[in-house]
């Protein structure tokens, strides 16, 4: 994902705007991160550099929660707790 | 809109037609290569954001930046799509292209973000009317005034579907809706199409505060019947 894409972006659900953007890795692009939304607390996941904003029901638990552990010390305590879905 | 997530917004059926696509990413590519013709439609590129939202592995996209495009999002919610999409676009023409894995139903961008909005069949692969009219508010919702809509539909009647005909009017009865059926792809995977009149989808592009500029049916490979519905829409400030 390139950074520039962060002023359209906005929360697929809430659509609250902008999104924090916390880069876990990157070379030409954000290959790994994470966008959070302030507004609602949901997290979308950017992984092989492509941001992955689906809604709720979209989701795969599995994918989300392997994520999660993969990244677990860079992510925010707020969102491994209390974050959404 | 939004939030509501029990009426009418089938959880199953579209996670099925994203599972179906990302099984049949490899393969699409070879065979949908070329744009649709209906995509020059959409009008002078340069300079502008363009959301191509359905872009799979993207056929339209990469010539949207040919075009000029500063901004391509490339949006679609078969991620396996979106790879094959980056494998195969040059460089040059990634930087301007931004794939963006989301749901037409839930859009992930603020209010007015592109210029040109190409929403190239993909609606027919959305399950029930409702879900078509929320993704067509969507659409308009995130296109700038004066900005250009071309959306294309797979025609109810076509030559392809015509010996089905009588099963696709009876699909209501059935707890469907007129026009839904299921086209395989090989053994892979089947996919849900809604079948559309030109009628309907007029009505879903005035549904959602879009003006209509031009509606006409468009023959790929047929001689006498359409196989597409091109509506071109703009909205009006």
């Amino acid at each position: 994902m390139k950074r520039r894409l962060l002023d359209i972006l906005a929360c697929p659900i809430c659509k609250h705007h902008p999104l924090e953007l916390r880069v876990f890795e990157e070379k030409e692009e954000i290959d790994e991160g994470i966008l959070l939304c302030t507004g609602c607390g949901r997290w979308y996941p950017i992984i092989e550099s492509i941001p992955h904003m689906l809604p709720d029901d979209l989701r795969d638990r599995k994918e989300d929660a392997n994520f999660l552990l993969k990244w677990k010390r860079l992510i925010p305590d707020a969102v491994l707790k209390e974050g959404k879905p | 809109m939004g939030g509501g997530k029990k009426e009418g917004l089938d959880e199953g059926e579209r996670r099925e037609v994203m599972e179906a696509f990302d099984r049949i990413a490899q393969n699409f590519h070879h065979t949908r290569r070329t744009p649709w013709p209906s995509l020059k439609e959409i009008g002078d590129c340069r300079g502008r954001r363009v959301l191509d939202l359905g872009a799979g592995t993207g056929r339209n996209a990469r010539r949207i930046a040919e075009w000029g495009a500063s901004v391509v999002v490339a949006a679609d919610t078969s991620v396996e799509m979106l790879k094959v999409l980056r494998k195969n676009t040059n460089k040059e023409r990634m930087e301007r292209i931004h794939p963006v894995r989301c749901d037409a139903l839930y859009l992930p961008f603020v209010p007015s973000s592109f210029d040109r909005v190409a929403f190239i069949a993909t609606i027919h692969h959305i399950p029930k009317r409702e879900n078509r009219e929320v993704a067509m508010r969507e659409v308009a919702r995130v296109t700038a005034d004066g900005g250009t809509v071309v959306a294309t539909a797979w025609v109810l009647f076509q030559r392809r579907f015509l010996r089905q005909a009588p099963k696709l009017i009876m699909r209501k009865v059935r707890g469907g809706e007129v026009g839904d059926t299921y086209v395989s792809w090989g053994k892979d995977a089947q996919r849900f199409y809604h079948l559309f009149t030109l009628g309907e989808l007029k009505g879903t592009v005035e549904a959602s505060g879009l003006s209509i500029m031009k509606a006409y049916g468009e023959r790929i490979s047929s001689r006498v019947l359409p196989e597409n519905w091109v509506v071109v829409a703009q909205k009006r400030g």
